[in-house]
């Protein structure tokens, strides 16, 4: 069975039959931006997550002015279509594709299989950072569709009917740990947001870091309860590995109401009074 | 344009402070890269370079032994409270 929108991924032959294309323009955005130094897709623009994809005052998501004028300074026009890759199995790519759907830009990409496919396949890197003449991109939106608030997240728990899935390692759902090794952003309590069940990000990725099958995907988010026709939340800790799941849930499986909770469990996991679950979750 | 590849990709399972993770190397130009993954979730917990493999993948293992050994310390201070509040609430049972 396909893909409920395939046209959204591309091979890692089609971007390099595509390193010249006029009308494609590849984008790098990992966790660890010093990946794109050491080498990256040649023409490839390299973004900072950290500081070219977040507000740097308040924590939020670029401004409308702030991701037009990324986009503009990147050489990519209202009709650019852009692909989209990076490092552990695309996390940030995801999170750059995220927001470019709240901004309104549709001609977007993610590469199947991220940095890792390219670097393991022997594909050609390059160490120069390309200059590309401005546009004048403008933005619409937002589309407030794809984006959970706490306010939401908090009424979901509440009512019931929504499937809330966390995507985080089990150490980090069941409270054992407060973040994966080696990240920073950690929160004052460990556990999960109670009700949400625990799908791990990696589990929809092959070996080679491509996505799984859609039957395969459609079996492990139908077991989670996360079934067509259910509104979805997705969240993680600071909601990049959850965009990966919004992703997928959206353009591969084809749910229809899925919300990325980009607050996550450093919002959660720090506010004062918030029930917290912890334990695994109740299958 | 400076075109290179990664070449002589090597990738093997071990165990660093008790986590398994996937160290991978592989050279581009002279310079050796290495990661370390943690395998589940499958994120990079460290990288190292270096003129050789041993070297980039020495200075990998090192940075993720010394994440990893932090990532068990809060966990351990975790438990400690869980287990102190545990304690508190036999000590109030006992006084009711």
């Amino acid at each position: 069975m396909p893909y409920a929108q395939p046209e959204v991924l591309v091979e890692t032959d089609w971007v390099e039959q595509h390193l010249t294309d006029p009308k494609v323009r590849i984008v790098e955005v990992d966790a660890e931006p010093s990946e794109y130094e050491e080498g990256h897709i040649p023409g490839a623009v390299g973004w900072n997550w950290a500081t070219q994809l977040s507000d740097q005052r308040v924590r939020d998501l670029l401004s409308k002015e702030a991701f037009e004028m990324l986009m503009s300074h990147s050489g990519i026009a209202n009709d650019t279509m852009v692909v989209l890759y990076g490092d552990n199995n695309n996390w940030f790519a995801a999170w750059a594709f995220w927001q470019m759907v709240i901004w309104g830009h549709d001609n977007v990409r993610l590469m199947n299989g991220g940095r890792k496919k390219w670097i393991s396949e022997g594909r050609p890197l390059d160490t120069d950072r390309p200059g590309y003449p401005a546009t004048r991109f403008t933005a619409a939106g937002p589309d407030r569709t794809q984006r959970a608030m706490l306010s939401e997240v908090m009424a979901a728990v509440h009512r019931g009917g929504t499937s809330l899935i966390d995507v985080r390692s089990p150490p980090e759902f069941t409270g054992e740990i407060y973040a994966p090794p080696g990240l920073p952003e950690t929160c004052q309590r460990a556990g999960h947001i109670p009700g949400a069940r625990n799908v791990p990000w990696g589990k929809v990725c092959n070996e080679d870091g491509t996505f799984r099958s859609r039957e395969e995907l459609e079996a492990l988010y139908n077991e989670a309860g996360a079934t067509h026709g259910k509104p979805i939340i997705a969240y993680c800790r600071i909601g990049e590995r959850s965009s990966h799941t919004w992703f997928v849930l959206k353009y591969l499986l084809g749910r229809h109401d899925v919300k990325n909770y980009d607050g996550s469990w450093t919002e959660w996991g720090n506010l004062v009074g918030a029930p917290v679950a912890v334990g695994s979750d109740q299958r | 344009m400076s075109t290179l590849r990664a070449e002589e990709l090597q990738s093997r399972e071990d165990k660093i402070e008790g986590w398994p993770v996937r160290i991978t190397s592989y050279r581009v130009g002279n310079q050796y890269r290495s990661t370390v993954d943690n395998i589940d979730p499958g994120a990079t917990v460290a990288r190292g370079a270096g003129p050789s493999r041993e070297a980039a993948e020495l200075e990998a293992i090192s940075t993720a032994r010394e994440r990893l050994a932090k990532v068990k310390r809060l966990e351990a201070s975790l438990s400690a409270v869980h287990e102190s509040m545990a304690a508190m609430q036999d000590l109030f049972k006992k006084g009711n």
